[in-house]
């Protein structure tokens, strides 16, 4: 969103408005005429509910009785909604760095080879495909068989190859977290690569040519002028990132079933609603996903004002 | 309940006649009733005036039920001949998560119109929460009573109304194992824990692996190594115990509960007794575990989980003679005051909504004729009297379903009789009682933490 | 680095994606053009001759390790049952070459893949079509027209794109039973396509609502100007100038918001409830996942790769909208 505003500023000076009119009342009842649908759906079906939940989150489990703080008291010192804790904590901040740095490094490579349209294309195709498809292909390359049955999953089969022990992947609590980030990262690293190799192509050329003129080698033209030009992008691509980690549901969901201690937040959510019908604890847990974005939205809207405001 | 309203009373005659003839729900039939401006006293009156069954023309019944593969294939072969007799299409829908799905349907005013719930528990807690339909209005209850022991009746009722038939009773005593392997390798079959430790170690020290263990099932994933606890626990603690354990009259931590884990552990850990363990145990499906006894060579030699396990079995290895190819033993004796105490499960048939095509349903699946269809095909014991123990297709099937009904003492799978989130941190401590045995006392701590706050609710 | 590239078009977008939309091929010419090589030692052409190829070596095994997990469900669908579960896919390509098409045939027929097919063609095309309009004529007065609380409406919706989604379901089920109820079960919602429909519409909306006000702020404004003194109503501006000006934009939505919609599994398992009569096939395959374990490859590869074969062949095709869509709605989370 950034990107695009930083560098829309040249063409969008003049807001499209008509600024010379004074709006009359008939304007402005022909305008909610225009707008007045989709601000229906979105009260409806995004503001209310967010409302709603927070006021479910402070009654206990059946939304009888008033309860003050105490599901939210639950989520803080149940061992196993910790856990669903610290798990989102380990998607963000792992899921964030690994698909921006590749994107960023597969972006700068493609940009100098001759088969960049299709590695690109190959590397984003996973963008196409559902949650549900991924799970599906995913498991087949994690698919475990003890020694000495055959091995049809991709990584164990390389794994017995070379003498070692297969490995479950999605069951051994010491890498499942791992194996199903990298899902994620297979799927969302075409998405950052697209972006930052738009951004990396908006760099005027003459800027990196005076560079090499003056001798500067490539790495520190990468790291001095490069990297700085497309910093909005990168942030730009790492808040969506955020956004999306906090809310993950469908892999793990589809994958683990947030069994062998992979649970996070959206899925226990989706469990104390669905299977424990405990309507406190699950709101609590959604206000909490909630608060943990609320800083990321209050950045975005005073990135989208100034650049509104330009 | 004097009407004086003209037009209010068009509406209710309207409301009258469409309840009669097109078969509105009962609870639909009182809330627009209700918002008709009668009292709710009124609108039950003018229901019950209107007679008991509000009968539906509707030609189709959705069946939410958690069987996969096999299972759902010999359930649609059970409601084939309803079809092409009655001309009522039966849509069924299957889900491992069934909690779920139920719950939102229901939230949503969108039931199924059955639900066969995979355990007793659930019923009684839908029934509490009045979302099912009584089942005695117009089952032919004498018949019900002959053919149900009221054992069945009465755990199929709540506040003395039947909201559930019993349907598809599963013995979980049964160890699965190749007799021919046995014969071959001159192991006979123990009868008391530790003839098959010992059994276990002589298959352990030839080299072979004498267990195959699998407990994954998607988001129930741990239920079958829960089904071994409950198992133990009735054969090792009784009846009464078990019924504290399982009404959390006696903490998790309790010393019996933790001797229950340990003997389990004993299997799980037993040096060289499952391949590829622990790891496997938690990476494999429970279907798929159970064919290991039964390749050729055979990868293990024994495998525990309830009497369904035999259409697996017959599925996956069409050649095998029942008897011969494949059977199972008793679940050994572990304290000899409760020899012969068998734990089980029980799918049980609620219904969610009240149309003519659902009575019928639930009257034709109650039936001898429905339930033998299935008898047949194997994997299904019926608690139904009237399904004759010949009808059974081989003898393995025959010495289960007498097991079951012949047992000393007979309760529930404990986790079945569990609230929904002790069901689940059960399963799920399971999980990581075999990825970390070590750790069993903060696992249990951990379970009473759960309890305190799910049996509170 | 030619036009023909869909994915390098991107490369233009950033600077002027309002009116880089209008004419990409143009400015791809002027932004995309390599730099003129200076003269070079015939050593440093030789080290840049390595150093190329092995950089080409290296976006090759990446692109590889990329295909190769879809690839292998792909080579799976193919394969008998009892190949599938005897060796690993990629032993498909050692003799004896067995292949079929009886796992599709199978999944199609017996497993109901045709008819969910078909429901997520019905559940899918509305879904795209309603929101893409609501979000137009939305956009449309956000950025021609004048309103009080204007911008701040407009930053609360999309603000909004960050509340997951799970946590709207439980209130909006329980509006979907008040509609009933209240009108008589006349207007079902729940269970129903229209539930559906209006919930993807909602959900769709502040990405969309984005999207378009973007676009239609970076239009010449005196083009809508001159309309208006010439008394152009504004439908008519609507219809005849704006639409006809925004097809590229509104495409970029529509195929975003479709795949969307098509791989969307929560948002159908919770309004539609699973009946197999109406679910979709995220949900049908979903269900195949849970009856059959992992031990029936053969369905659910088959079954998954189904699924996705739409998404791809949109994707493909269109790659140029898809790719503009995602560069445009980079907060869509």
């Amino acid at each position: 969103m950034a990107t695009i505003a930083k560098h829309t500023d040249q063409q969008d000076n003049a807001r499209p408005t008509f600024k010379t009119r004074r709006a009359s009342s008939r304007d402005w009842q022909t305008a909610w005429l225009w707008a007045g649908p989709a601000v229906v759906f979105v009260a409806v079906f995004l503001v209310y509910p967010v409302f709603n939940t927070i006021w479910l989150s402070l009654l206990d489990s059946t939304s009888t009785t008033f309860v003050g703080l105490k599901n939210y008291q639950i989520i803080f010192t149940n061992p196993s909604l910790l856990e669903v804790l610290r798990n989102n904590l380990l998607w963000l901040v792992l899921g964030t760095v690994v698909t921006v740095f590749l994107g960023l490094v597969i972006a700068v490579l493609v940009d100098r080879v001759r088969i960049e349209s299709l590695a690109k294309a190959t590397i984003f195709i996973p963008m196409a495909i559902s949650f549900v498809g991924a799970g599906v292909i995913w498991s087949l390359v994690y698919q475990y068989a003890p020694v000495g049955q055959p091995q049809i999953g991709l990584l164990d089969a390389i794994l017995t190859r070379f003498g070692l022990p297969p490995q479950a992947w999605l069951v051994n609590a010491s890498v499942d977290n791992f194996a199903l980030i990298i899902v994620y990262v297979w799927i969302w690293t075409g998405f950052c690569m697209v972006i930052i190799s738009a951004a990396l192509k908006s760099i005027p050329s003459e800027i990196i040519e005076a560079a090499r003129i003056d001798g500067a080698s490539e790495i520190s033209i990468f790291f001095r002028i490069t990297i700085p030009m497309i910093n909005s992008t990168l942030v730009v691509v790492a808040t969506t990132m955020v956004i999306n980690l906090l809310k993950i549901f469908d892999i793990i969901y589809v994958m683990t079933g947030g069994n062998y201690h992979t649970n996070v937040i959206a899925v226990a959510y989706y469990q104390q609603l669905f299977s424990f019908n405990n309507f406190g604890v699950a709101s609590a847990l959604a206000v909490v996903l909630l608060l943990a974005i609320i800083p990321i939205m209050y950045f975005n809207i005073r990135r989208f004002r100034a650049e509104a405001r330009q | 309940m004097p009407i004086h309203d003209r037009r209010q009373r068009a509406a209710v005659d309207q409301l009258v006649e469409e309840y009669t003839e097109q078969g509105l729900s009962r609870r639909e039939f009182v809330r627009r009733a209700v918002g008709l401006g009668l009292s709710f006293s009124a609108a039950g009156a003018l229901l019950a005036a209107c007679g008991g069954g509000g009968a539906s023309s509707s030609n189709t019944v959705d069946v939410l039920n958690v069987w996969g593969g096999e299972e759902q294939a010999s359930f649609k072969a059970v409601v084939a001949p309803f079809t092409s007799q009655t001309g009522i299409k039966v849509n069924v829908e299957s889900t491992r998560d069934l909690d779920s799905v139920l719950t939102a349907r229901i939230q949503a005013n969108n039931p199924p119109d059955i639900a066969i719930l995979p355990n007793p528990g659930k019923m009684q807690q839908l029934a509490q929460r009045g979302k099912l339909i009584a089942l005695d209005s117009f089952l032919d209850m004498g018949q019900i009573q002959n053919d149900y022991a009221s054992a069945w009746i009465s755990l199929g009722s709540y506040n003395g109304k039947l909201y559930a038939i019993f349907y598809k009773a599963a013995n979980k005593g049964t160890i699965w194992y190749n007799p021919s392997q046995f014969s071959n390798n001159h192991y006979s079959i123990p009868t008391s824990w530790s003839d098959m430790i010992n059994l276990s170690n002589t298959i352990a020290k030839s080299g072979k692996y004498p267990w195959s263990m699998g407990v994954s099932s998607q988001a129930a994933s741990g239920w079958p190594a829960a089904d071994w606890i409950a198992q133990i626990y009735l054969n090792q603690s009784g009846p009464d115990m078990y019924d504290k354990w399982v009404a959390h009259q006696i903490p998790w931590t309790d010393p019996s509960i933790k001797s229950a884990f340990q003997m389990f552990g004993q299997i799980v850990t037993g040096s060289h007794y499952i391949n590829g363990a622990p790891q496997s145990i938690l990476a494999t499906g429970f279907q798929q575990a159970s064919y290991l006894p039964f390749d050729s060579p055979p990868q293990a030699y024994m495998y525990y989980l309830g009497d369904f396990t035999a259409g697996f079995i017959s599925t996956q290895f069409s050649s095998l003679q029942p008897g011969t190819g494949f059977n199972f033993f008793p679940f050994p004796t572990i304290n000899s005051q409760y020899a012969g105490a068998v734990t089980g499960g029980a799918d049980v048939v609620t219904a969610l909504r009240n149309t003519t095509a659902v009575q019928k349903l639930v009257k034709y699946l109650a039936t001898a004729q429905a339930q033998e269809i299935w008898v047949k095909r194997g994997g299904f014991t019926s608690v139904n009297k009237s399904v004759s123990l010949s009808a059974y297709p081989d003898p393995v099937a025959q010495a289960s379903a007498k097991m079951l009904t012949t047992a000393s003492f007979y309760r529930f799978g404990a986790d079945d009789l569990m609230p929904p989130a002790m069901e689940d941190a059960f399963w799920k401590a399971m999980l990581d009682y075999i990825s970390t045995p070590g750790n069993l006392n903060s696992i249990l701590n951990g379970l009473e933490a759960t309890a305190s706050q799910a049996y509170a609710s | 680095m030619k036009t023909t590239d869909p994915l390098d078009t991107a490369g233009a977008l950033p600077r002027a994606l309002p009116t880089g939309a209008l004419d990409l091929e143009k400015l791809n010419e002027k932004t995309g053009a390599a730099i003129p090589p200076p003269s070079l030692t015939p050593l440093e052409r030789l080290k840049r001759l390595a150093s190329s190829s092995s950089l080409t070596a290296i976006v090759v095994v990446i692109a590889l390790i990329w295909l190769t997990p879809t690839f292998g469900i792909f080579i799976t669908s193919f394969r008998p049952p009892s190949d599938i579960q005897a060796s690993g896919w990629w032993m498909a390509f050692a003799p004896p070459w067995h292949f079929t098409v009886s796992n599709y045939v199978e999944v199609i027929n017996a497993q109901g893949l045709g008819k969910a097919f078909i429901n997520s063609l019905i559940i899918a095309i509305p879904g795209t079509i309603l929101p893409t309009l609501v979000a137009a004529f939305a956009a449309y007065a956000f950025t021609w027209m004048r309103f009080p609380g204007r911008d701040w409406l407009f930053l609360t919706i999309v603000a909004l794109l960050v509340v997951p989604i799970q946590m709207t379901l439980i209130p909006v089920l329980n509006l979907y039973v008040s509609v009933g109820t209240a009108t008589n079960n006349s207007i079902q919602l729940t269970g129903s396509y229209l539930g559906i429909w209006l919930a993807h519409t909602a959900y769709g909306l502040p990405f969309a609502v984005y999207l378009l006000r973007n676009f239609f702020s970076a239009l010449p404004s005196d083009l809508i100007e001159s309309a208006r003194v010439d008394g152009a109503s504004h439908v008519g501006i609507f219809t005849r100038i704006l639409l006809p000006l925004s097809v590229p934009a509104l495409a970029s939505l529509i195929i975003f918001q479709f795949i969307w919609v098509w791989n969307d599994l929560l948002v159908a398992l919770i309004y539609l409830g699973g009946n197999p009569d109406t679910s979709p096939l995220t949900v049908t395959v979903a269900n195949l996942v849970n009856s059959f374990g992992t031990n029936q490859y053969e369905v659910l590869t088959s079954a998954a790769f189904l699924s996705m074969a739409l998404p791809l062949v949109i994707f493909f095709s269109l790659q140029r909208y898809f790719v503009r869509g995602i560069l445009a709605g980079s907060v869509k989370g």
